[in-house]
């Protein structure tokens, strides 16, 4: 029993509390994307109540009152391009008689030992039919914090995003604005389900018909976009693309026909968005970059509706969080903000890749995040480098051998004594182990006090080590004292470590002067940075504007015309600093939303057709 | 609309037209507050970072954080040297080298050159005429004395160092330098560790000391000096590293049953003397490391004047021919940098020279072709946006 307080404008605003018993209970799920209740007033009529999402509520309305649909429908429209998530809602009154036989499949169905889902949902079909509509709700869902900056960062760093919900077209257009996936600046290929010709064949409910007449439309469009998305690669300084696909149309592009055209064209494209797409369908977007493209994929979800596009990627991420831990426990990486991606993926991918030693500092990883394709194009694990590598060792290797055999040809001191190869041995080793800690050193771009630690300890350990060992065994005795008590010990330990890394310094200065990595410029814009060990500024959002930002920002001052493509629902700094300014709290500007901004300059765009 | 359930609510709802039911007289106006589970109302799918953020939760999470204790070394903090193979580091490393190699090449170069050293190569010179010097250096009856002359170019200042050169000898194979049992030679009860010695280690009579190839093919040609006709005293004491006399060879061990075989592969020990006092075994046992080597046999005190006429007698013992080695008698001069060697004084001079020429090289490139340290325009994003 639930108790609604409602108001009625006939008995003159008097508010009273309603008993409502709840009979029945359809729960929601994801393939029949509504859900609903079957509840009886206390003056014993029995209503069901249904709510869902748009098009599964339309397919089952009474046909009637085609004016209420007509109008609902365009307030969807609205409300989807003002970025919001709708649902609607419709009702249906029920005999006694009808429930009674109904409740009683319903009862059997729920308590089936085998495919209770499936059961249930046939019986809910069997009642949720000829409803009546009335009216639609409209939520704003704001995206986690820090989301749009972070895809934009990523997008920096060289990945391509894409962007699969289940959120009707608009929703997930005005989604992509937010995160700056799209701006006006782009160009825009959209293959959609719900033009004129396809509603047309729709209503005349021929499946065959139907499903062969969406073949042929998919292809043609996928056709014509490939075209002109090729056409408009050749041009120089051509505009981005973007595509935007959604689930049914997804359904007939992802068949082996056609599916090759597909992946041509969303791979030439920066960034993808696909609406109404089923967890299914998610899964087999992932597969057919994964397997097509040959691309390393990273899904990163957070419901239940996710898990299968988390394991069909290469690594699958999860947030934990309010919905639940379903995505966490399937994934490979867990994390509890969207945002905490730019981290996992700028610094600690990063750094798993490099596996030396840090040459840049975490901030400035996630400062520059174009850094992160060096990863991507495998600069540093080519042939090339281990090529450099094996010449050095030679070259040294040569150096420690002659140096110290062609010097030890005669009498070490004033006592003309000759050594022995236990002594040429012992001085040849030592200058290996002296050449090898320093070359480490020079290796390392950042040197801590555990560095001169571990170089400094291991040479000292070598001494330490020869000269008990020396005390110990026969064949080696004595030698590291007789050694230590000649100059020449000392004039070689000098000169062959030195000539041994000369050959390294050369090449490394050489190479950084005038074939600079990426990283080593960076490394010298940062030379004199004191040392910022505040650990906020590691998962902060970063929000200081760079002066290329600041110019442009002032730019973007200029009275912006309106696209009806905002994001304003989901991460609108002007919504935010709106609210701000009244509560007299100084919200900061957001760079990705005045390069945003900047992009919606002087654009007049035309509204987009749905 | 409320509900008593006590349901939470999570997000506000804005709807923008009143609702209308048809068949009612109920009219709802204002806010309509709708209970909101997330998935259960809305069905999101989106995966964007769709998790609604609600300000409850965010101040739960506060209270129980679940962040890793801090510590600088695990967040890779730690104060550091960046050090950065700058243009400036480069020149600077190169000068420093330069300043303190050439001198020290210098100092090393001027010691090698004031050592004198007289190489006199006597195996070729004294087979006596014999055709077969194999058959001739085996012979038990040929005769193997030969005199030399040796003429001092230089003034020598004694010490001077009597040394006699091999080539081609492999003291360092592996098997020659196994061959030898060091516990035998320290210890006088250890006589019977002859395990590596084979095949010189024991005969009918008992165990060989010292046993092994090393000890077997010690060296026994024999040098005698005279200046017109004046003999010259060699002195065989303290010719070995004190290490090895005192620590290595045992004062109460004396040699049995040495070169008693067959096959004689060189001089004999005298039985009387430990081996602490063989001095030419113990310079012999201490293997050298590559194929040509000189080992010392002794020194003369005296100095030698300049164009005085060295004449030297040499016992040609050691049988070389066999396996195409060559023997010299070297004298030599000591310094403080020891005998005669020019590689490291030439080394240090050469890195040095080196070393200066490319800083002076790099500081014209400097010059030439500057590249302004951290200049952004460098950045392989930001030159290719130029290009363009």
């Amino acid at each position: 029993m639930i108790y609604v307080r409602e108001s009625h404008a006939e008995k003159m605003g008097t508010i009273t509390d309603v008993p409502y018993e709840i009979l029945n209970v359809l729960e929601f799920n994801s393939t029949r994307k509504r859900q609903s209740v079957v509840c009886r007033y206390a003056d014993g009529r029995l209503v069901l109540y249904c709510k869902g999402a748009d098009t599964v509520i339309y397919e089952r309305l009474a046909a009637e009152s085609d004016e209420l649909k007509k109008i609902t429908r365009e307030h969807l429209e609205q409300f989807g391009s003002a970025g919001l998530r709708t649902l609607c809602l419709a009702y249906k009154d029920l005999h006694p008689e009808t429930y009674e036989s109904w409740n009683e499949k319903f009862i059997q169905a729920k308590s089936s030992l085998r495919d209770r889902e499936k059961k249930l949902d046939e019986v809910a079909e069997l009642i949720e039919k000829d409803l009546i509509l009335i009216g639609a709700t409209a939520i704003e869902d704001k995206l986690q914090e820090g989301v749009p900056t972070c895809i934009e960062t990523l997008a920096r760093a060289g990945i391509k995003i894409w962007v699969l919900t289940g959120d009707k077209m608009e929703t997930a257009i005005n989604i992509a604005y937010a995160c700056n996936l799209i701006n006006n600046d782009m160009k825009q290929f959209i293959i959609s389900s719900e033009t004129d010709a396809i509603r047309e064949v729709e209503e005349k409910g021929d499946q065959v018909e139907i499903a062969r007449f969406m073949k042929e439309e998919v292809k043609g469009e996928l056709k014509r976009c490939l075209e002109e998305a090729q056409h408009s690669l050749c041009t120089v300084s051509g505009p981005k693309l973007t595509l935007v696909i959604d689930g049914k149309c997804l359904m007939y592009a992802l068949d082996p026909s056609l599916r090759v055209m597909l992946l041509n064209l969303s791979l030439n494209c920066s960034s993808v968005v696909c609406c109404r797409v089923s967890p299914l369908q998610k899964a087999q977007v992932t597969s057919l970059v994964k397997k097509g493209a040959r691309k390393i994929t990273l899904s990163i979800g957070d419901g239940a509706n996710d898990v299968s596009m988390i394991q069909a990627a290469h690594i699958g991420v999860g947030i934990s969080g309010l919905e639940g831990m379903q995505a966490v426990m399937a994934s490979d990486f867990a994390i509890a903000q969207f945002r905490f991606l730019t981290d996992l993926l700028l610094v600690h991918g990063r750094l798993s890749y490099l596996r030396i030693c840090k040459d840049v500092s975490t901030a400035l990883s996630k400062k520059y995040p174009e850094l992160y394709k060096e990863g991507i194009r495998n600069m540093f694990f080519k042939w090339r480098v281990v090529w450099t590598w094996a010449f050095f060792s030679v070259y040294q290797s040569l150096i420690f051998y002659h140096f110290v055999t062609i010097s030890g040809t005669s009498g070490k001191n004033l006592s003309g004594r000759m050594f022995g190869l236990w002594d040429v041995s012992t001085m040849a080793f030592t200058c290996v182990v002296i050449t090898v800690n320093l070359r480490l050193l020079l290796m390392c771009n950042s040197i801590t006090r555990w560095h001169y630690i571990s170089v400094g300890g291991s040479i000292l350990a070598w001494f330490v080590f020869i000269l008990i060992y020396s005390l110990l065994r026969e064949n080696v005795y004595f030698v590291i004292y007789v050694l230590m008590g000649t100059f020449y010990f000392y004039l070689t330990i000098i000169l062959v470590p030195i000539v041994a890394l000369l050959g390294d310094f050369i090449y490394q200065g050489v190479e950084r002067w005038f074939f600079p990595y990426d990283y080593q410029i960076v490394q010298e814009m940062h030379r004199n940075d004191p040392e910022d060990n505040s650990r906020a500024g590691l998962l902060e959002i970063g929000n200081r504007l760079t002066p290329q930002e600041e110019r442009s920002y002032a730019i973007a001052q200029l009275p912006r015309e309106l696209s009806k493509h905002t994001g304003f629902a989901f991460d609108s700094p002007g919504y935010e600093s709106f609210f701000a300014a009244q509560l007299g709290v100084h919200a900061p500007q957001k760079a990705w939303d005045v390069a945003r901004r900047a992009s919606m300059r002087g654009k007049p765009k035309p509204s987009k057709k749905h | 609309m409320y509900y008593g359930h006590g349901l939470q609510m999570n997000i506000a709802a804005l709807c923008s037209f009143p609702l209308q039911l048809h068949r009612g007289s109920i009219r709802l106006e204002g806010v309509v507050v709708v209970e909101m589970e997330g998935k259960e109302t809305h069905g999101r799918h989106g995966s964007v970072g769709g998790a609604s953020t609600s300000s409850s939760s965010s101040s739960t999470t506060k209270k129980q954080s679940k962040r890793p204790k801090y510590s600088r070394f695990s967040q890779q903090e730690l104060p550091a040297c960046k050090f950065i193979v700058t243009p400036a580091v480069v020149i600077t490393t190169f000068v420093a080298i330069a300043i303190v190699f050439i001198p020290l090449g210098l100092a090393s170069l001027f010691a090698s050159d004031n050592v004198v050293e007289i190489v006199h190569r006597y195996d070729d010179l004294c087979l006596q005429g014999s055709s077969n010097a194999v058959q001739h250096i085996q012979s038990k009856n040929s005769n193997k004395t030969c005199a030399g002359k040796l003429t001092v170019s230089k003034e020598m200042k004694g010490p001077i160092f009597i040394y006699y050169q091999l080539d081609n000898f492999y003291q360092n194979h592996r098997r020659y330098v196994k061959s030898r049992s060091d516990k035998q030679l320290k210890y006088k009860a250890d006589a019977d560790d002859t395990g590596s010695c084979s095949p010189e280690a024991n005969t009918d009579e008992g165990p060989i000391v010292p046993c092994g190839l090393v000890a077997w093919s010690l060296f026994n040609d024999t040098y005698k000096f005279a200046v017109q006709n004046k003999a010259v005293d060699v002195s065989k004491k303290n010719i070995a590293w004190e290490s090895d006399r005192n620590h290595k060879f045992g004062s109460d061990v004396y040699p049995q049953n040495f070169q008693s075989g067959g096959l004689i592969g060189g001089a004999n020990l005298e039985t009387s003397k430990p081996l602490s006092e063989q001095e030419d075994l113990i310079v012999w046992m201490r293997t050298a490391a590559l194929p040509t080597f000189r080992k010392l046999y002794g020194r003369i005190e005296g100095d030698l004047g300049v164009n005085d006429n060295l004449e030297v007698v040499v016992e040609n013992n050691y049988n070389t021919y066999s396996f195409g080695g060559k023997k010299w008698l070297v004298l030599s001069t000591t310094s403080w940098i020891g005998g005669k060697n020019e590689f490291i004084g030439i080394a240090y001079l050469t890195i040095g020279g080196l070393c200066l020429f490319l800083a002076i090289s790099f500081i014209l490139i400097y010059v030439l072709r500057p590249r302004q340290l951290g200049d952004p325009s460098y950045l392989s994003w930001n030159k290719q946006s130029q290009v363009q």
